[in-house]
């Protein structure tokens, strides 16, 4: 007997190591957890921007702190905000090439936008003030050696010739134009090949002198350092630093009237298309808020007005959405969707019909307080890492924006009405530019009577006779 | 239900972060469940989401020849109903909740991962516990039909229309031995997968998707303990059972080194691509030299290839952690075959030490911002669980000393494919 038990345990324990349990064998009324629906959501924790500390050094530069200790790590960023593609004057990408000049072999994560220029790094504690060292080496004493030019400006010619022109992009690119005209926001921060291949090296050498200032540069750090630390690093590092008396010259923006701008693309199954205007500069007001939240109902996600009805009620396209892009001089929005050619022109009128109802009817309170919702918890998550937050200050810096802006977001958000926000874009969204990149033989005809006339670019986005 | 082990708690800052003892630690917890199910939590207040990750161990690298793509197929029918969730309502409730959802096949996993906001947590739960015991007999033939034809899409995309992974194909068929785990196409073989029935794939998803076979972190805001009585109430009732070897991954046996070999085929890109499978080497071993040969312009590969012109962009990648794959794309004009000799001679030559600090220094900091993403440190927590190799892992880095001549007597088996563009 006791052999018996002895082999049936000796076979259980040989038995199949994996479970092949038929399906009566899930015991879900025994789990005693209703299973009809999943939980309704909790109320997440009361959420508190982190305290953002500022402190400027006696050349200028301005130092932001914002404090976490939760690990041995600091997220960096150095804003040089002369330092954009809109000070290119007549050499577009002369900005781009000549931060990677500087830049090279730092390490630094480069970037150069329409009004600024960024340097990002992450490191620890112990390695800041030599990474503080580089940072200052490349900015305040810039190395533009004749060889570094050639071969930065060799490869970055051979990197914008092989970079893809995806339609999106395209599209994109010809927006900027149709709204912001000759202006440097019009045309891509990193330049063409043709005109980065012109830029000679004494171009570099001056940019790299003018552009970067004390005056003009915010230093950026978050993380496990305190302002006080950062103050003493920075001012030993960079606290020498001056800058060069050049004034750059103001670039004004001229009107440009809408247009319907397209690119053939004959054959396409896809038709790209983009709707949307200048808008103002950069505020930080009320207003700007209110029309962040007009936006975010109409095209901020796929609970929003354009993709529910053009994606998930009609089928038109895999997304639709849209979106405010402000610079210090000017701005733009834009709603976008890629759509099949043959839906394309209905899906467009359909478009244009959900933006002029949004232009011209209030919300629902229902839609403001999700819309409320999505933003506040979009900037909850900006600060979930070091980097993130970085970023975060980055764009108060770039839009002028007060450094308390987060902390006191929820609350700005809760004194909008549904009156609020129409208001915000009531005369914003009028107007409205068109772009299209796809095959117009079969869109042409379809879109007559859509928009203004016609105007047709190469796939170069260049504007044809 | 019985918790069968002890939560243990350590400090992951705290043995990291030797320059400053005072700062507060991210504590991490972990037990198992008697169903197998192992748990992790790291619990977060300076932040404002959770983040669940779902690891289900043994990949595509565990299936056999009539399960090729079959972890895949499980992958495409995730979101397309359980027992009680309608296809696409999975997303949806995420999607209500903002947040987010994505999935990962490997040859080592199946891995779900969720972040929502901290107030959704409960939500979350629900719905893995609910498609860990329900995604088997949800399964519909139409739900099966549309995952055989989206695996289908994607092996068709990557060997037939307009192939891109033939030369991954043909680095992994060169390094892996046939039987050996790394050697398994996550994407299949184009045939297995269009052959499965309800009842082989109900069969797999049963024998894969239980709580022995699987390892649920929680980061980010939470309570720990209301934490541990929501996985408690949601997890320990289902069935499961805990996997023996015959799931584990690694064939881990020595290997006598292979003669170099080269591969010229036609690809949508051209390209050089040398790959080197290493004799176990150290944690991190492959990964900081990774970054001494590409990971920054002023590496080795950058200096002897970009710097000179003869190629435009060069990448390596670390794969299983035992394989690096330097990806080089010739600068125009360029002959492949003196592209692939100075890869080798730079991968297989001394190093200064600036080399190898700049890597090191790279590869810590890169730790860290690993660690620091909630995300990120989710899916750490579940490929480590244990918390001593979890927190060590800047010591190892510390300590890796890589050998003079770098890759030159580390490699069993090296293969150079080089792709040209089709005319």
């Amino acid at each position: 007997m006791n052999g018996l038990v002895l082999a049936i345990l000796v076979c259980c324990a040989c038995g199949p190591r994996t479970v092949r349990h038929a399906p009566d064998d899930v015991p879900w009324a025994a789990s005693g957890v209703d299973w009809s629906a999943p939980p309704a959501l909790s109320a997440p924790p009361r959420w508190r921007a982190p305290m953002i500390s500022l402190t400027t050094l006696a050349n200028g530069l301005r130092v932001i702190v914002v404090e976490n200790h939760r690990l041995p790590f600091v997220a960096a960023a150095a804003i040089h905000l002369r330092a954009g593609a809109r000070e290119d004057g007549a050499h577009p990408g002369l900005a781009a090439l000549t931060a990677d000049v500087i830049d090279e072999g730092t390490g630094f994560e480069t970037s150069v936008a329409s009004d600024y220029a960024s340097q990002h790094f992450v490191t620890t504690p112990t390695r800041l003030d030599r990474d503080l060292e580089r940072l200052a080496f490349t900015v305040a004493t810039p190395q533009v050696h004749a060889a570094v030019i050639d071969r930065v400006r060799t490869r970055r010619v051979r990197e914008l010739a092989e970079r893809r022109q995806r339609p999106r992009t395209l599209a994109a690119q010809i927006f900027d134009r149709v709204v912001f005209g000759g202006h440097a926001y019009g045309v891509p921060a990193d330049g063409l090949p043709t005109t980065v291949a012109a830029i000679g090296n004494a171009m570099v050498e001056t940019f790299a002198r003018h552009a970067y200032a004390p005056e003009a540069t915010w230093i950026v750090l978050a993380g496990d350092v305190t302002l006080a630390g950062a103050r003493k690093l920075v001012e030993a590092r960079l606290g020498t630093w001056r800058g060069s008396e050049h004034k750059p010259v103001a670039h004004p923006l001229s009107t440009a009237p809408p247009q319907l701008a397209y690119v053939d693309t004959p054959g396409a199954s896809d038709a790209v298309v983009l709707v949307g205007t200048r808008a103002a500069a950069a505020a930080g007001d009320t207003r700007e808020l209110a029309a962040d939240v007009a936006n975010a109902i109409l095209g901020g996600g796929t609970d929003a007005r354009l993709d529910r009805v053009l994606h998930a009620e009609r089928g038109y396209t895999f997304g639709a959405s849209a979106s405010f892009w402000r610079g210090q001089l000017a701005g733009a929005w834009t709603a976008a969707a890629t759509f099949r050619t043959e839906v394309a022109a209905d899906a467009l009128r359909a478009m244009l019909e959900l933006v002029e109802t949004a232009r011209t009817t209030e919300p629902s309170t229902e839609e403001l307080a999700r819309a409320r919702a999505n933003l506040a918890r979009g900037t909850t998550l900006s600060f979930e890492t070091m980097a993130g937050t970085v970023r975060a200050v980055e764009r108060l810096v770039v839009l002028g924006r007060p450094l308390d802006w987060y902390a006191t977001l929820e609350t700005r958000l809760a004194a909008l009405t549904p009156s609020d926000v129409r208001a915000a874009v009531t005369d914003v969204w009028r107007d409205l530019s068109i772009v299209i990149v796809g095959d117009w033989s079969k869109l042409g005809g379809a879109l007559h009577g859509v928009g203004p006339r016609p105007v047709a670019y190469t796939a170069g986005g260049i504007r044809t006779p | 239900m019985r918790i069968s082990a002890i939560a243990a708690c350590i400090a992951i800052a705290a043995i990291a972060r030797a320059d400053d003892a005072s700062a507060p630690a991210l504590r991490v917890h972990t037990q198992s469940l008697a169903n197998g199910l192992d748990l992790v939590l790291a619990p977060d207040p300076s932040v404002s989401s959770v983040v669940v990750h779902v690891r289900y161990g043994a990949g595509a690298g565990a299936e056999t020849d009539a399960q090729a793509g079959y972890t895949l197929l499980v992958e495409k029918l995730l979101g397309l109903g359980t027992v009680h969730t309608k296809p696409g309502e999975f997303e949806r409730y995420i999607d209500e909740a903002g947040g987010w959802t994505t999935s990962e096949t490997t040859t080592d996993h199946l891995a779900l991962v969720t972040q929502v906001p901290a107030g959704a947590l409960e939500r979350v739960l629900w719905l893995e516990a609910e498609r860990m015991a329900g995604l088997a007999d949800g399964i519909t033939e139409q739900g099966i039909a549309a995952a055989r034809a989206a695996v289908d899409a994607a092996y068709r995309a990557a060997y037939v229309d307009q192939p891109y992974a033939l030369v991954a194909r043909a680095v992994r068929e060169a390094l892996w031995e046939p039987g050996h785990p790394n050697r398994r196409d996550v994407l299949g073989d184009g045939i297995a997968v269009s052959r499965a029935t309800l009842g082989d794939t109900r069969a797999f998803v049963r024998e894969r998707i239980q709580p022995g076979n699987a390892t649920l972190v929680i980061t980010g805001n939470f309570d720990a303990t209301q934490a541990r009585k929501l996985v408690r109430r949601y997890f320990a009732w289902i069935p499961g059972e805990r996997h023996g070897p015959g799931l584990s991954l690694r064939h881990r046996h020595e290997q006598p080194r292979r003669p170099r070999r080269v591969t010229e085929l036609v690809d949508a890109v051209p390209r050089v691509v040398v790959a080197y499978r290493l004799g176990y080497p150290p944690p991190f071993y492959a990964e900081l030299v990774a970054h001494m040969l590409a990971g920054s312009r002023a590496s080795m590969l950058h200096r002897a290839l970009v710097a000179t012109g003869l190629a435009s962009d060069v990448r390596v990648d670390v794969i299983h952690h035992d394989e690096l794959q330097i990806h080089v794309t010739p600068a125009p004009g360029i002959d492949p075959r003196s592209i692939a000799s100075v890869v080798t001679a730079t991968a297989e030559s001394a190093y200064s030490r600036t080399d190898l600090e700049r890597a090191r220094t790279t590869l810590d900091i890169q730790q860290l911002a690993l660690l620091e993403n909630l995300a990120g440190r989710s899916s750490l927590l579940a490929r480590v669980r244990s918390e001593r190799t979890f927190a060590t892992a800047r010591e190892q880095i510390a300590a890796v000393e890589p050998a003079p001549d770098l890759l030159a007597t580390r490699w069993i088996a090296s293969h150079t494919v080089i792709a040209r563009a089709a005319p």
